[in-house]
C-alpha cells in the first residue's frame, strides 16, 4: 500500500507539471494601425528607460499623414524631472533640400517646427520628424505627451486635422 | 578318553576364570545371512584378533570352544540362542559369549553383534553396525565392533580405517509407495521413486532396493498398495531388516495437494518423525515439493538449490498461487501492461503498453510543436516591438498572432494527448486489479507425462487430453 500512495503521488505530480505556459506576446507598437489611428503624432518608443542622471533617445512619428508641407510637434514633460539635452530632424522630410527645423523648451514645453521651404512640396506616410534626447534629473517615471497645440498643415497652410496624439514615458532608475 | 580330557580341560579353565582378572569372554561364529560361511568365519577371527587386542578380556581359545561344541553335539553355526550359548560358556567357564550374524542388503552389509551374561542368560550388550561398499571394508567395521562390544571406543588408528565412508550415522529405510488419495496411483508411485532418489541423496540412509521389498511384500502376501498399514509396514521392514520405515499418502482437495510422511522405527514401532506438507498448483509442482520433503523428514535442511525451485524456479512459475491482484495492480502502475503480462495476458499487455506508447510519442509531437511555436511567438513578437518600418509591422504581427494561435493548437493537442494517456493508465491499472492473474485450466495443463510403471518397472511417456 505505501508503494502505490508513492506511486499514485508521484503521477499526480507528473501530470500536473506537465502544464504548459503560453507566450505573452504584446502588440504596442505605436505605429501599428491597430494600436493608432490615422493622421496622427506619437512617441517610438512609447516607453523608455535609463538609469538617473541618464539620456534616452524619443522619437516624434507622424503616422499614416497626406499632404503635410509643416508640422508644429509641442510637447509637455515635467521639467523637474527631465531636461531637453538636444533635438535632431528626423528623416520625414528628407526628399526636401533643405526643411525649415526649429526646435525650444521652456518651462517642460518643447516646440519642434519642422516644414518644407515653398508652397510646392508635401509628405504622405508614416516618418520620423524628430529625435528628442531627454536627460533624467530625479528617480521616477515622467510622462511625455502631445499638446492641442500639436498641429500639420498642408501645402496652403490648411489645417490638417490630427485624430490621435500619442503619449510616452521616460523611466529613471 | 576323549570326554575325560575335556571335562579337565573345561575345570581348568573354569579355574582359571574364577581367578581375578579379566572377564573371560568366548565368540561364537557369526551367523552368515546372505555371504558365504567362510566369509563370515573370517570376519569373526578378525573380530577374536582385536577383542584379544583390547585387553578388556580374556579370550577363550577358539579350538576348545570348537571341542566342546562337538562333544554337545552342535556346531557353531547352529549354536544361534542365548540359551545355548549361555549353556557353552558355561562349559568353557567363561562370563560372556559373543554371537551376533553379518547379513547383505544388496551392496550394504548390516552387523549384528549381542554379548550374553552366562550366568544370567541375558543380554549385556548389543551393537548394531551398517556398512556399504566392498566386503574388504567390513574388516575394519568388525574391528571397531570389537572394541565397541565390550564397552570401549575404538583407536582413532582403527577409524581412521573405516573404508566407504563414515556409515555409523547412517540408517537403514525403506520407503512404502505413499497411498494416493485424489491422484493416480501412477502419480504417487513416481513421486514415491522420486522421494526415495532424494533420501539417497542426503547420504544420511541407506535405502532398501525396491526390487528387494516388492519381493519381500510378496513373499508376505502382500502388494504395495495393500500394505499401507503401520502393522503391514513394520512387519515388512522386520522382514528387511531395517531400522525405519516410511510411508504416506499423497492427496489432493481441489487445487491443492497434501503429503503426509511418517518414519517410524521398525523395532518400537514409534513414529520417529511425521511431517506434512501443503501444496498448491499443477500437479508437476509436487516433484519439488517431496523432494524438500525428503531432506526434511531426515532432519536436514534441504539445498538452496532445491528451495530456489520452489520459491523462483519452476513450481512457483507453474502455480499461479504466488500471482496477486495487488501484484498485477503495483506492476501495471510502474509500467503500464506489466501487470497484464503479469497475469498471463499478453495481449491485453501489449494493447496497454502499445497504447501508451503511441499516446506518449504523439504527446512529445505536440511538445515539439508547441516549443517551435513558442520560439516563433517570442521571436516574432520581439521584432514586431522593435520594428519602426509600417511594412514590416504588420506582417510581424500577423506573424506572431499565427505562431501564438499554433501553440494554443500544441497546448490543446498535448493536453489532449495526456489525458488520453492517462485515461488508458487508469484503465490499464483498473483492468490489472479487477480480471486479476489468470487461472490455470485444463487445457493449459502438460498433456505428455513421463511416469514410472511399476508393474512394467519402466518409464513410460504418458498422453492425456482434458475434457473440462
Amino acid at each position: 500500500m505505501r508503494w502505490t500512495k508513492t506511486i499514485l503521488a508521484s503521477l499526480t505530480f507528473v501530470f500536473l507539471a506537465c502544464e504548459l505556459p503560453e507566450p505573452e506576446a504584446i502588440y504596442d507598437n505605436p505605429l501599428d494601425g491597430g494600436n493608432t489611428s490615422s493622421s496622427a503624432l506619437v512617441f517610438v518608443p512609447e516607453q523608455s528607460v535609463t538609469n538617473l542622471g541618464g539620456s534616452v533617445a524619443v522619437e516624434v512619428y507622424a503616422f499614416e499623414v497626406t499632404g503635410v508641407a509643416g508640422i508644429h510637434a509641442q510637447i509637455q514633460y515635467d521639467n523637474t524631472k527631465l531636461g531637453v539635452s538636444t533635438v535632431s530632424l528626423g528623416s520625414f522630410f528628407s526628399d526636401a533640400q533643405a526643411p525649415g527645423f526649429v526646435w525650444e523648451a521652456n518651462n517642460g514645453i518643447l516646440d519642434i517646427y519642422t516644414f518644407y521651404m515653398g508652397s510646392d512640396g508635401s509628405k504622405d506616410g508614416t516618418g520620423p520628424v524628430a529625435t528628442v534626447v531627454f536627460t533624467t534629473s530625479l528617480p521616477g517615471n515622467t510622462n511625455i505627451e502631445f499638446t492641442a497645440q500639436s498641429e500639420l498643415r498642408d501645402s496652403t497652410d490648411g489645417l490638417i486635422q490630427l485624430n490621435e496624439l500619442g503619449t510616452g514615458t521616460v523611466s529613471a532608475q | 578318553m576323549s570326554r575325560y580330557v575335556v571335562f579337565i580341560s573345561a575345570l581348568f579353565v573354569s579355574l582359571l576364570g574364577a581367578q581375578e582378572g579379566p572377564p573371560a569372554v568366548a565368540v561364537l561364529d557369526f551367523e552368515p545371512n546372505g555371504i558365504p560361511d567362510y566369509e563370515a568365519e573370517t570376519l569373526t577371527e578378525r573380530l577374536r584378533s582385536e577383542i584379544a587386542n583390547t585387553k578388556a578380556v580374556r579370550l577363550t581359545d577358539r579350538k576348545l570352544l570348537e571341542k566342546i561344541l562337538q562333544e554337545q553335539g552342535l556346531q557353531q553355526s547352529g549354536c544361534t540362542t542365548d540359551e545355548c550359548a549361555a549353556e557353552v560358556g558355561q562349559l568353557l567357564g567363561a562370563q560372556f559369549m559373543i554371537s551376533g550374524s553379518i547379513g547383505k542388503l544388496g551392496d550394504t552389509y548390516t552387523i549384528d553383534a549381542k554379548m550374553v551374561s552366562v550366568t544370567t542368560g541375558a543380554a549385556e550388550r548389543t551393537k548394531t553396525a551398517t556398512y556399504r561398499g566392498p566386503i574388504a571394508g567390513m574388516i575394519a567395521e568388525m574391528e571397531i565392533l570389537a572394541w565397541e562390544i565390550v564397552g570401549l571406543n575404538a583407536p582413532e588408528s582403527l577409524l581412521m580405517k573405516r573404508a566407504g565412508g563414515d556409515v555409523s550415522n547412517r540408517i537403514t529405510v525403506a520407503v512404502l509407495d505413499f497411498e494416493p488419495r485424489g491422484i493416480s496411483s501412477l502419480e504417487s508411485q513416481t513421486l514415491t521413486d522420486r522421494f526415495s532418489t532424494e533420501i539417497n541423496k542426503t547420504d544420511r540412509a541407506i535405502l532398501v532396493d525396491r526390487n528387494a521389498m516388492n519381493e519381500v511384500m510378496q513373499e508376505q502376501g502382500y502388494t504395495a498398495a495393500e500394505c499401507s498399514s503401520e502393522e503391514c509396514a513394520a512387519e515388512v521392514g522386520a522382514m528387511l531388516g531395517v531400522q525405519f520405515m516410511i510411508n504416506g499418502a499423497i492427496g489432493k482437495l481441489g487445487e491443492t495437494y497434501t503429503i503426509d510422511a511418517k518414519m517410524f522405527n521398525v523395532g518400537t514401532g514409534a513414529a520417529e518423525k511425521t511431517i506434512n506438507t501443503t501444496y498448491e498448483g499443477r500437479v508437476d509442482g509436487l516433484i519439488t515439493e517431496i523432494e524438500i520433503l525428503a531432506w526434511e523428514i531426515m532432519g536436514l535442511t534441504p539445498p538452496q538449490s532445491l528451495l530456489g525451485k520452489r520459491v523462483g524456479g519452476a513450481v512457483a512459475a507453474s502455480g499461479p498461487v504466488s500471482k496477486t491482484r495487488m501484484g498485477a495492480l503495483i506492476r501495471s502502475m510502474v509500467i503500464p501492461g506489466w501487470g497484464q503480462f503479469y497475469s498471463d495476458r499478453s495481449l491485453m499487455g501489449w494493447s496497454f503498453l502499445g497504447g501508451e506508447l503511441a499516446l506518449g510519442a504523439l504527446a512529445y509531437l505536440s511538445y515539439s510543436n508547441y516549443q517551435t511555436s513558442y520560439d516563433d511567438v517570442t521571436n516574432f513578437n520581439a521584432q514586431y516591438r522593435a520594428s519602426v518600418d509600417p511594412d514590416q509591422i504588420m506582417p510581424l504581427r500577423a506573424q506572431s498572432e499565427q505562431a501564438e494561435s499554433d501553440v494554443t493548437a500544441a497546448i490543446d493537442q498535448f493536453n489532449t494527448m495526456i489525458l488520453a494517456a492517462g485515461g488508458l493508465y487508469v484503465a490499464n491499472v483498473v483492468h490489472a486489479f479487477l480480471i486479476g492473474p489468470k487461472k490455470d485450466t485444463a487445457a493449459k495443463k502438460s498433456k505428455m507425462d513421463l511416469v514410472y510403471h511399476p508393474e512394467l518397472k519402466q518409464p513410460q511417456l504418458r498422453f492425456s487430453i482434458a475434457l473440462d
